[in-house]
């Protein structure tokens, strides 16, 4: 039910990826104590727009919480900051990602006509602007959990298995992408460059793991993804890709680009293997 | 009772079937991780309800919301929604339970994993069951709950759907939505199949529609947030779309 993606909307919405307000800042902080048997939840927010808090202080419109871990839980908030939320432990955990929005809907049909803190686009327009029973008006960032993701920028593993069925095996951990050799020599070890003389498992690793990717995190059996438009991937693995993909500006992932995905979430991995392997040759020459 | 989790590769393990059928995993320390939970006696319930017949599945379901309010409903989520507890709870604690109920899961390694270590996510029973359980106790009085699981049981293909999905795995939705097709009668027809609209896809059934039309509209329209009555003309207004 959190909503984190990049969407277009029929009518003016306070967030930080529209830009219907002069100043978008809604900002939610969520701090947590252990109480025995709940959680305590202190939300404190920030919200800019004299609009919208004034909607709220008269009642036209509530303020929500909403909560996902293994499923969504909205719980209307009191209009005041600095409140403290016991959640119990059997309704919610947080062990796993578990993320909160905040977000405020209108409670009857509103109009714009006063909203003074519409960017100036709206200035004419505003008086014509009508939000519906239920609408949204604002919605927060999103404050996450991430507290069980152990090595969040390690991707790969390897491991030594002299009982695989094969010379070498991908495999995928928890979080991780494992390269599975058979015998320790594959992994080069003797040499200086031996990282870069593993580029070609990883470059076979990424690829598998990234066709997986496509496999479970496609909505409706599309072929293909777009990066800034899926909802997080429950998968660790998975969103450690997505979390790499958005940073390195990749925003279509299909079966035909997965190789141009690689040479954008990855640093060059077959020329280094390339002058690597010239190394390694040449000094065996020279020896 | 003590429940001993299962060290977090065993899915991986390849003894884990042999040592299942042979009684191996329970002596083995290489089985399992140093984690263990100290819980009340829990009971075993039936957890795996592919049943066709319509008086068995609905007796199996009602036997299961039972004892898992009754045993499992306090439990922190940590642990209930965790799927290396389940399979260590029905590997070793309920072994005995798990072959008597399913005896083909010694024979076949398919059904095994059909049934014993099936992932822990929407299509499995014991998921199903709990999040039944739980939106029932938290949101609705003792009365009601019979009704509520009924009303689960009756529209089962709806309620997957619902718990399918982010937007609408939500308590207060999905016991609105399922109140509404109830006082409607609309379960037979939630669950059939959509025959005129080929542009619709294969499988297409009016209820998955209708909470499509839901999830499209969200969050501009917050729907699970919606009075009953509010949220009853939207979804006989989305049924509308689809009805010719």
């Amino acid at each position: 039910m959190i909503f984190d993606k990049e969407s277009t909307f029929p009518h003016p919405i306070l967030s930080k990826f529209t830009d219907d307000y002069e100043d978008k800042t809604f900002i939610l902080k969520v701090g947590v104590q252990d109480g025995g048997n709940h959680y305590a939840f202190k939300i404190e927010y920030k919200l800019d727009s004299k609009f919208i808090i004034n909607a709220l202080n008269k009642n036209q419109a509530n303020l929500y919480l909403l909560v996902q871990s293994k499923d969504s839980k909205f719980y209307k908030l009191e209009n005041k900051n600095d409140q403290i939320l016991p959640i119990s432990k059997n309704s919610i955990s947080l062990n796993k990602r578990t993320s909160f929005q905040l977000v405020i809907m209108t409670t009857e049909i509103l109009s714009f006509k006063s909203n003074k803190d519409l960017h100036k686009f709206y200035l004419k327009e505003r008086e014509n602007i009508y939000i519906d029973k239920f609408g949204v008006l604002a919605i927060s960032n999103v404050e996450k959990f991430n507290g069980d993701l152990k090595k969040p920028y390690e991707l790969f593993e390897k491991k030594v298995d002299s009982n695989i069925k094969s010379e070498i095996k991908i495999e995928f951990g928890s979080e991780t992408i494992i390269i599975v050799y058979r015998d320790i020599e594959y992994q080069y070890n003797k040499h200086r460059r031996k990282n870069s003389l593993n580029n070609h498992y990883v470059y076979i690793g990424l690829q598998r793991a990234l066709l997986r990717f496509l496999r479970s995190n496609n909505e409706k059996d599309q072929e293909e993804i777009y990066i800034n438009g899926i909802d997080e991937p429950a998968d660790k693995l998975d969103l450690k890709l997505l979390n790499l993909m958005k940073v390195k500006g990749v925003l279509l992932l299909n079966y035909e680009n997965v190789d141009e995905v690689i040479a954008k979430i990855s640093d060059k991995i077959i020329s280094k293997h390339y002058y690597a392997i010239e190394e390694t040759f040449n000094e065996s020459k020279i020896a | 009772m003590k429940v001993r989790l299962l060290k977090e590769e065993y899915l991986k393990s390849d003894n884990l079937f042999d040592d299942f059928c042979n009684n191996l995993i329970e002596g083995d320390i290489d089985h399992f991780s140093e984690d263990e939970y100290i819980l009340p006696e829990l009971r075993p319930f039936p957890f795996y309800l592919a049943y066709k017949d319509a008086d068995q599945l609905e007796k199996s379901f009602m036997e299961a919301f039972k004892i898992i309010k009754e045993d499992y409903i306090k439990i922190d989520r940590e642990i209930t929604m965790s799927q290396q507890f389940w399979h260590s709870l029905l590997l070793v604690n309920f072994r005995d339970y798990v072959i008597e109920e399913h005896p083909a899961v010694t024979t076949n390694k398919n059904r095994f994993k059909n049934i014993v270590i099936k992932s822990f996510d929407w299509e499995n029973y014991i998921y199903k069951c709990l999040l039944a359980v739980e939106y029932a106790v938290d949101n609705l009085p003792e009365v009601e709950h019979d009704l509520f699981y009924s009303a689960v049981i009756n529209n089962l293909d709806l309620y997957n759907y619902l718990i399918k999905y982010t937007v609408t795995r939500n308590d207060k939705f999905i016991i609105n939505v399922l109140k509404i097709v109830e006082r409607n009668n609309l379960s037979t027809l939630m669950k059939s199949q959509i025959k005129d609209r080929p542009d619709l896809g294969k499988d297409e059934r009016y209820g998955r529609r209708v909470i499509f039309e839901f999830n499209k509209d969200y969050p501009v329209v917050l729907s699970p947030m919606m009075d009953i009555d509010d949220m009853e003309s939207l979804l006989l207004n989305h049924l509308s779309k689809y009805k010719s």
